[in-house]
């Protein structure tokens, strides 16, 4: 016969235990009808512009945007001006790539533009106009660079790849007017040929070549040497150093100079060139190979390099081509010589590649006076990615992958009252009681 | 970097070397009135090899006619369009003449079209000024040839530029002296020599 002492013990402990599954769940209850967390965001995957105007008048607090490619800017537009009136807003594009491009004029009388497009490298990039697709071009090293004759309406951008795809649009402007070019130097076939080289291009050249102590070769009229008459001024030699106050003040107010052969080897020029030409390696003496015409020139390789000159050509180790520069104009020194031998004795296109090589050299560093092409608001968008990411953050990840796992303290706390009624159930069971 | 060098043009028919002692002639003259870089010497340069491509400009002459073999007319052509620039001289001043007739045919057959040079052309101020186009000659005053004094010079132009400059006058018989001479002359005739030069070096 059990003592009543003997019953007692068990009974408090499953009083106890069954007390305490109560408090659980009345706390579970109460925690469960306490204040609601955040609601789950609302997910607009690719948003347009008359979807969203449709939402406008019953918008959640919080707005998730997917996105397979960047959006337009009203639609970015839209979406800051959600979070600006007090909503959570957010995105998420995993194939979203960071493309930008950049449009300008072309300094040169046949015009054009240069299109230089960022995006990952090894991506294909599509470059195209109002008509039609220009060119596909691989990206290397993050960008390339294209450049176009003549372009129907705004640029359109687009880089594909196993990255994803990104995107851009951009408006060319307006041409740039140019103006003429001034050639100065002594009579010689480089001088003629440079002339002949930059007016077969279209330039209008004014030359102004000696021959004589005193008598000088005109062609066009020389005044003063300003960038309201000249695009560039090329000094073929050290007779050039002649106006060499005059060059500087033209460089340094916007001018563009380009200094051959050693023509940089005047003190007259030393404060803005971009080096100092070294000894002369003569030429080879075989005739400029399509491949590599420059190649067997000769050169005076530039030494001595100024802290901001830029490296544009080399043969090997030597310098053959530089630029900087100087206040508010460009600089480009070339170090070959007697380039006019790539012209007349090269190989089948040799008169053409010489004649464009030239036009680039001075187009290079020509001033032009801008044009402004005002686009119109909202048409274009050169860096989409950048200018989502500056309107709205980063991405974040999709908030079904976001969501938070099941509480785990709540799901222990279920479980030990039902352990805990279980186990009194059971005590109660065993001892006979009901 | 590099000097002017007279080349005289080598071919393979005719007399290409009767005026031998021109190129020494306008040689002295280019270094007497400018101060461009000439070498002392001139080249023979045939017509048939690329080292033609490295005198753009050359002086060709003769008195017999003149007919260009495959190669030197494919350079002759190349040559022209790359800018260089040819004087052709007929040394019989004879517009009926074997030179002249052959001549002809050939630069137009293979550069093209010869036409009148204007009087007023750069190349007649490039450094002297000869208001009247180009100098007479001796020869012409003294009615030899074909008995003609030859108002104008004529040319093939490519892109505005002389590619070759044809002449009647016989300057191969007027400038073909040794430079020494000119002392004896109260002006000198091998003066047209420069402006050739100096238009050929900057056009």
């Amino acid at each position: 016969m059990r003592s009543l002492g003997e019953g007692r013990a068990p009974a408090a402990a499953e009083w106890a235990a069954h007390a305490a599954a109560v408090a659980l769940l009345a706390w579970m209850l109460v925690r469960a009808l306490g204040p609601a967390g955040p609601a789950p965001p609302l997910l607009i995957a690719e948003p347009r512009t008359d979807a969203l105007a449709a939402l406008s008048g019953s918008l959640p607090s919080r707005v998730h945007a997917t996105f397979r490619e960047a959006p337009e800017p009203v639609v970015r537009d839209w979406l800051v001006a959600l979070r600006r009136s007090g909503r959570s807003v957010s995105w998420s594009g995993d194939s979203l790539v960071g493309a930008a491009a950049s449009v300008e004029p072309i300094v040169a009388p046949r015009g054009g533009v240069r299109v230089r497009v960022a995006a990952p490298a090894g991506m294909d990039i599509v470059i195209g106009d109002a008509a039609g697709a220009l060119d596909t071009v691989s990206s290397v090293g993050g960008g390339a660079t294209l450049a176009a004759r003549m372009v129907v309406g705004d640029l359109t951008v687009a880089a594909r790849g196993g990255a994803g795809a990104g995107g851009a649009k951009v408006a060319p402007g307006e041409h740039a007017s140019v103006r003429d070019v001034l050639v100065l130097g002594r009579a010689g076939w480089e001088s003629k040929f440079v002339i002949a080289a930059l007016e077969e291009e279209g330039w209008r050249v004014t030359a102004r070549l000696a021959v004589a102590p005193g008598a000088w070769v005109t062609q066009g009229t020389l005044a003063a040497i300003d960038t309201s008459r000249f695009a560039a001024v090329v000094a073929i030699d050290t007779v050039a150093a002649e106006w060499g106050g005059e060059i500087a003040r033209y460089v340094r107010g916007g001018g563009g100079f380009v200094l051959a052969g050693g023509a940089a080897a005047s003190p007259a020029f030393r404060t803005i060139a971009p080096g100092r030409p070294a000894m002369y390696v003569a030429a080879d003496p075989v005739a400029p190979p399509d491949s590599a015409p420059r190649r067997v020139l000769g050169v005076q390789p530039i030494t001595s390099l100024a802290s901001d000159a830029v490296v544009l050509e080399r043969r090997g180790t030597a310098v053959t081509a530089a630029a900087r520069r100087v206040a508010l104009g460009r600089v480009a020194q070339i170090g070959y010589v007697d380039t006019w031998r790539w012209r007349m004795a090269g190989g089948e296109g040799a008169t053409e590649a010489h004649r464009e090589w030239w036009s680039k050299v001075v187009s290079s560093v020509a001033h032009a006076p801008a044009q402004s092409g005002a686009a119109e608001e909202g048409a274009v968008d050169a860096a989409p990615h950048a200018r989502l990411v500056d309107a709205l953050g980063e991405p974040s990840a999709s908030p079904r992958a976001a969501r938070p796992a099941r509480e785990p303290l709540m799901s222990w706390v279920l479980v030990l009252a039902v352990s805990l009624l279980i186990g009194s159930w059971g005590s109660r069971r065993l001892r006979g009681a009901r | 970097m590099t000097r002017f060098v007279f080349a005289t043009a080598q071919y393979e028919s005719g007399d290409w070397d009767s005026a031998p002692l021109v190129p020494a002639n306008i040689i002295d003259t280019i270094a007497r009135y400018t101060s461009i870089e000439v070498a002392p010497t001139g080249v023979v340069v045939p017509l048939a090899s690329t080292a033609l491509f490295s005198y753009p400009f050359v002086w060709l002459t003769g008195h017999l006619p003149v007919r260009l073999t495959e190669t030197e007319g494919r350079n002759l052509s190349r040559y022209c369009d790359r800018g260089g620039l040819m004087f052709v001289d007929d040394h019989n001043h004879d517009i009926d003449g074997p030179f002249h007739k052959t001549a002809t045919e050939e630069i137009e057959r293979l550069v093209g079209p010869l036409s009148e040079l204007p009087n007023d052309h750069a190349l007649y101020s490039a450094f002297f000024r000869f208001e009247d186009g180009p100098p007479t000659t001796s020869h012409e005053l003294n009615g030899w040839g074909d008995n003609l004094v030859h108002a104008h010079l004529h040319a093939v132009i490519h892109g505005g530029r002389i590619a070759v400059l044809y002449s009647n006058k016989d300057y191969s018989s007027e400038w073909s002296y040794h430079p020494d001479s000119k002392r004896f002359m109260s002006v000198d005739n091998t003066r047209f020599a420069v402006n050739l030069v100096v238009h050929a070096l900057t056009r």
